[in-house]
C-alpha cells in the first residue's frame, strides 16, 4: 500500500519498503548475471584473433576494392530470381494464413475447442521455424532451387501473417457483424460484408510489410540452395572472388532498401 | 386480442448470463399493431438485453416470444434468419461499418434476402438499389450515397442505420438507445423521425430510451424495466413522480430530476 498512515496527514509514496528492496536486490542480481556473462565469454575468446581485427578488414577492404561492376550484369538474373521468390512465397503465405487466421481468432472460429487449438499450434509452428531452416529442409525434399525458396518462405511467412491478422479480427468491433446477423444473413456472409472491410487495411499492411522482410531473407536462402542471389553470393566467397562479393553486398542494399521505400509508401497509403 | 393480432409479443422471457442471477426475470409484454412503447430503466435494469433476447443474440431462458403469432425461442437457424428479417433493428452506437459506403451499410439490411456471393461482390437487386435512394431520401441524407460511413456525424450515421434497418421490410422495429450518442437536438430529430416513419409504415416499435423526457414526448405508451421486473405499463401521461421513483428504485431522486425540470 503506498499510502502510509504515519501521524496525522496521510503520506504517500510511489512504492512499498518491501517493493522497494525487491527492486534493489532484483538489480544488483541483473548486474552481477552480467558481470558473470562477460568473464565466461572472454574467457572463450582467443583474443589474439579479435584484436587484429582492424588488419583484417582493411585487408578484407582492399580485397573488395574496386568492386568488379561488370559483374552486376550477371547478377540481374538472380537478383530477378530473389524478388520472384520473395513475392511468389509471400502470395503463397498469405494465401494459406487467411484461413488460419479466421479458424485462430476468438471471435470466428468454428470451435475454440478442437480448430482454434490446432491453427494456433500451425502458426506457432511456422514461426519457430527460421526461414533458413525451412529451406534446407525443402532443399533436401525437392532438391536446389527456386521451389525450395518460395516455399521456405512460404511456410515462414504463415506464421506471421497469421498471428498478425487474427489478432486484428479479435480487435475489430462485434457490433457491425451482430447488425449484419439482424437482417437474417448467415454467419459467413455477416463476416464476409461486417468484418472483412474492416480488416482490410491490416491485412494488406502486413502481406506488404512481410513481402519487404521476405526480400531480405529471401538474399540469404540461396546460401543453403534454395534459389535467387544468396547462390551467387556463395559462389563468390567460395571462389575468393571478393571483388564479385561486393558488388552483390551493394545490389543486395539497393533492392533492401527499394523494397523497403515501396512497402512504406504503400502502408502510408493504407493508412 | 389473438394471438396474430400482436405484432410482437414478449411472454414471462427469463434470460440469464452464465450461471449469476437473471438479467430478464419473467416479462411480459404485447404491441398492438402500430403502437409505440418506450422501455425505460435505469442503467442495468435489462433494456438492451430485452432488446437482444427478442432477436435472439441473447437465448432466453425460458418463456416465449411471438412474432406475429410465430414463435421465435425454438426455430432452427434458418427460420431463425428469416425472422430476423422481419425484426428491424436499430443500434445504439450505429453499428455500421465505417469502411464502406452510406449504399453499402443501407444495402446491408437486405443481406437476409441476398445470396452470399451477390453481396460480396456487391451485385444487389436493382429494386433494393432503387428503394436504398427512396430510403436515403426519406431520411434526409440524399447526395450521401458514396460517402465513407466513418466521415459521417453521429445523427447522420443514426439515418443510415433507420434506412438500413426499414430496406428490411420489417414489421417490428427494436430501437436501441438511439439517442444514446447524441446532442439534445439531434435527438429530438432522430426520435421524430423513427416515430413519423413507424406511423407512415404502420409499424409497431419497441424503443429502449434512458431519456425519460424523449421518451414521454414520443412514445405513447411506456414500460419502466426495474432489475428485469416490468414495473410499469401504461399510457405516458400516466408517469407521475410516484412511477418514476418505482422505476429508478430510489428514494432519493424525484421525479423533477429524471424529467429534467
Amino acid at each position: 500500500m503506498p499510502v502510509l498512515e504515519r501521524g496525522e496527514t496521510p503520506e504517500w509514496r510511489r512504492r512499498t519498503s518491501g517493493q522497494q528492496w525487491l527492486r534493489f536486490v532484483g538489480a544488483l542480481g541483473l548486474t552481477a548475471a552480467l558481470v558473470a556473462a562477460a568473464a565466461a565469454i572472454s574467457a572463450q575468446t582467443t583474443w589474439s584473433f579479435v584484436l587484429d581485427a582492424g588488419v583484417q578488414l582493411r585487408d578484407l577492404g582492399m580485397r573488395m576494392f574496386p568492386p568488379e561492376g561488370s559483374y552486376a550484369v550477371t547478377i540481374a538474373r538472380p537478383l530477378l530470381d530473389t524478388l520472384h521468390i520473395a513475392t511468389l512465397g509471400t502470395a503463397l503465405g498469405v494465401l494459406i494464413a487467411l484461413p488460419l487466421a479466421f479458424a485462430a481468432a476468438t471471435t470466428t472460429t468454428p470451435s475454440r475447442v478442437y480448430v482454434r487449438p490446432i491453427a494456433i499450434l500451425l502458426l506457432v509452428t511456422s514461426r519457430s521455424v527460421n526461414s533458413i531452416i525451412w529451406a534446407l529442409m525443402l532443399v533436401v525434399l525437392l532438391g536446389p532451387g527456386i521451389p525450395a525458396g518460395v516455399l521456405a518462405i512460404a511456410f515462414r511467412s504463415v506464421g506471421f501473417v497469421g498471428k498478425l491478422v487474427y489478432e486484428a479480427i479479435e480487435e475489430a468491433p462485434e457490433l457491425p457483424v451482430t447488425a449484419m446477423e439482424t437482417t437474417g444473413a448467415g454467419r459467413p456472409q455477416a463476416l464476409a460484408f461486417g468484418l472483412v472491410p474492416q480488416i482490410l487495411p491490416s491485412m494488406a499492411g502486413v502481406s506488404i510489410y512481410r513481402w519487404e522482410i521476405n526480400i531480405r531473407e529471401a538474399t540469404i536462402l540461396g546460401l543453403v540452395g534454395a534459389g535467387g542471389i544468396g547462390m551467387a553470393l556463395q559462389a563468390s566467397i567460395d571462389a575468393l572472388r571478393w571483388s564479385r562479393v561486393s558488388v552483390i553486398l551493394l545490389a543486395i542494399l539497393a533492392t533492401v532498401v527499394f523494397a523497403e521505400l515501396v512497402s512504406a509508401r504503400i502502408r502510408r497509403a493504407l493508412g | 386480442m389473438s394471438e396474430a393480432q400482436h405484432p410482437l409479443r414478449i411472454q414471462e422471457l427469463v434470460v440469464r448470463y452464465g450461471w449469476g442471477e437473471s438479467v430478464i426475470s419473467g416479462v411480459s409484454i404485447a404491441l398492438d399493431p402500430k403502437e409505440i412503447v418506450g422501455l425505460i430503466g435505469a442503467s442495468g435494469a435489462g433494456k438492451s438485453t430485452l432488446l437482444r433476447a427478442v432477436q435472439r443474440l441473447v437465448e432466453p431462458e425460458s418463456g416465449q416470444i411471438f412474432l406475429n403469432g410465430v414463435e421465435l425461442t425454438g426455430l432452427p437457424p434458418r427460420e431463425l434468419r428469416g425472422a430476423r428479417r422481419r425484426l428491424g433493428m436499430i443500434f445504439q452506437e450505429h453499428a455500421l461499418i465505417g469502411r464502406l459506403s452510406v449504399m453499402e451499410n443501407v444495402l446491408a439490411g437486405t443481406l437476409g434476402r441476398t445470396g452470399f456471393w451477390r453481396s460480396v461482390r456487391r451485385r444487389f437487386d436493382p429494386e433494393d438499389v432503387q428503394e436504398a435512394f427512396g430510403l436515403l431520401e426519406r431520411v434526409g441524407l440524399t447526395g450521401f450515397e458514396d460517402s465513407r460511413c466513418d466521415e459521417l456525424s453521429g445523427g447522420e450515421k443514426q439515418r443510415v442505420g433507420i434506412a438500413r434497418a426499414l430496406i428490411q421490410h420489417p414489421d417490428v422495429l427494436l430501437v436501441d438507445e438511439p439517442t444514446a450518442s447524441l446532442d439534445p437536438a439531434t435527438s429530438v430529430r432522430i426520435m421524430s423521425l423513427i416515430t413519423e416513419i413507424c406511423l407512415e409504415r404502420g409499424l409497431a416499435a419497441l424503443i429502449n430510451l434512458h431519456d425519460v423526457p424523449l421518451a414521454r414526448r414520443f412514445c405513447p405508451r411506456i414500460v419502466g424495466l426495474l432489475d428485469g421486473q416490468v414495473v410499469f405499463d401504461g399510457p405516458a401521461s400516466a408517469l407521475d413522480d410516484a412511477v418514476l421513483q418505482r422505476v429508478y428504485g430510489d428514494e432519493a431522486v424525484g421525479g423533477d430530476e429524471i424529467l429534467g425540470h
